[in-house]
């Protein structure tokens, strides 16, 4: 996977030469630019909003304020990081816009979610074990064979789609596009708890429904 | 100083997946990550119970440690050599013999209870799977031992499945139930002793 | 319920500290409470391998579609640029 997101690194020089071509109206550098980062964009903006046309044209509008912008860009963060910062910026305006958008810094205490297993697969407090499982999940067959069938990526997607907004951006760009947590606390202005917090509730979610899935599958 | 240390087959760090050189060879600490955070992971013979994996090494410990509950973490570290003893076989022998732990526990509580009859029952039981009817029956006669009696047959269903570590931490908490911390604490140094024992292991080790 | 004298926890606290565990954000304390746990726990065990095979599922999503063609917008600017001030 290319492109790559990295947060807070100074302008390398390969980021200086594509900077210096696109200022000087260089269509193929661009092309080359917008092919290798145009698919990791879309999905990273898809995460803000509910359509495949909106994400694209958030990825369309991200370009036109790069190249508009190049010129003001001075290489103290790396152009990967800046050009994301304007991708969250122009999604986050689209999210706001498509419905009411709770700003990603109030994030629900932890537990109001409910807990990531329910609470009647564990014993309670009359059980011989208190806390520990009462029935245990079963080991999954086969997890990596399985969970690449066509069937089993479109069932998760599904269930990344349904995630409350804020678990499935910080699943995306956690998971999905291997951002690093630094750069997602970055990217939208979490902290480092509330970004974990969000993405251990996601992730206990995709984890019940790929279980469900293969449990029935195998069946 | 020299300690021990589980792997998973392979020489694989049980929770870092780390693999670990051959013996002789050092792992330092901020060399690699992948070898465990903060350092080198090692146990001493008292530690051994809760660490219990497929491979069990002696490990030689360089530099500063620091000192766990449960084990020691340093900052550099070499294989010796591998505890050949330590086997399935012996994790099997190690599980069962806690399993009659766990049964001599349940005996004690049956006997507390005045169910003099009920705790000689369950000691006639001779093989591990006589072991878990007998304390499952037992158990719905007599409600008020049947945690102990239910920790019993748990246990022998552990050793049964070769789940050793597991059949270990019942026989501590099979104690403690009858005998509150110190139990567990006992019972914990009797599992350990019982590792060191089977597997002559080497007293002047950590 | 932790059992603070005995410094163990529980399969219901695990399943909430699975994460953090994965992210090494931790106290050592409760890292090597979390490990000792894994130890015994065959079910935890397994709870963190489908976490993982969770994470790897949605690793390989992250396949690039195809582009489509940069928008009339951006590459009327990048022909300005070209043609320089007049």
């Amino acid at each position: 996977m290319s492109g790559r997101f990295t947060s807070d690194r100074a302008g390398t020089s390969a980021d200086e030469s594509i900077v210096a071509a696109l200022r000087a109206g260089d269509e193929r550098a661009f092309r080359e630019l917008f092919t290798r980062k145009h698919g990791r964009m879309k999905r990273i903006a898809r995460g803000f909003v509910t359509s495949d046309a909106v994400a694209e044209e958030i990825v369309q509008e991200t370009w036109v304020a790069v190249v508009n912008g190049i010129d003001r860009f001075e290489c103290r963060s790396s152009l990967d990081t800046w050009i994301a910062s304007i991708l969250v910026n122009q999604a986050r305006k689209h999210g706001v816009r498509e419905r009411r958008s709770v700003p990603f810094c109030c994030v629900a205490s932890r537990g109001a979610d409910g807990p990531s297993v329910d609470s009647d697969q564990f014993e309670n407090e009359d059980g011989v074990w208190p806390g520990h499982w009462a029935t245990g999940p079963r080991p999954w067959q086969s997890p990596e064979r399985r969970l690449l069938s066509l069937e089993a990526r479109k069932h998760l997607k599904d269930a990344l789609e349904q995630l409350p907004e804020r678990q499935r951006i910080v699943v995306g760009l956690r998971d999905v596009e291997g951002c690093s947590a630094e750069e997602v606390c970055a990217l939208l202005d979490l902290s480092e708890e509330n970004q974990r917090v969000l993405l251990h509730r996601g992730r206990s979610r995709l984890r019940a429904v790929l279980d469900g899935y293969l449990e029935e599958e195998a069946a | 100083m020299i300690a021990y240390k589980f792997l998973r087959s392979g020489r694989l760090g049980p929770f870092s997946g780390f693999h670990w050189p051959d013996a002789g060879v050092w792992v330092r600490s901020g060399e690699d990550r992948a070898c465990g955070r903060a350092g080198i992971h090692a146990c001493r013979v008292r530690d051994l119970p809760w660490w219990l994996a497929d491979e069990l090494w002696e490990i030689e410990l360089e530099g500063e440690s620091d000192v766990y509950e449960h084990k020691i973490i340093a900052r550099a570290g070499r294989l010796r050599s591998r505890v050949e003893a330590w086997t399935t076989a012996c994790a099997d022998e190690y599980a069962e013999a806690c399993a009659w732990r766990a049964r001599e526990r349940a005996i004690e509580a049956l006997g507390r209870a005045g169910h003099e009859s009920a705790a000689v029952r369950l000691a006639a039981s001779g093989t591990l799977k006589e072991l878990r009817t007998m304390a499952g029956h037992l158990a719905d006669e007599r409600p008020d031992t049947r945690i102990s009696l239910l920790m019993a047959q748990d246990a022998a269903d552990c050793a049964r499945i070769h789940a050793a570590p597991t059949a270990a931490y019942i026989a501590a908490h099979a104690a403690r139930r009858i005998d509150g911390p110190p139990g567990y604490d006992a019972e914990r140094d009797w599992q350990s002793s019982w590792l060191a024992r089977r597997l002559r292991l080497d007293h002047g080790a950590a | 319920m932790r059992d603070e004298a005995l410094n163990e926890i529980t399969c219901r606290e695990f399943v909430e500290l699975v994460t953090e565990y994965f992210e090494g954000a931790l106290s050592a304390r409760t890292q090597n409470q979390v490990e000792e746990h894994l130890v015994m726990c065959r079910w935890c065990t397994t709870y963190a391998d489908q976490m993982r095979a969770t994470v790897a599922a949605l690793r390989a999503l992250g396949s690039d579609p195809p582009p489509g063609d940069p928008s009339a917008a951006v590459l009327a600017e990048l022909q300005r640029r070209r043609e320089g001030p007049r």
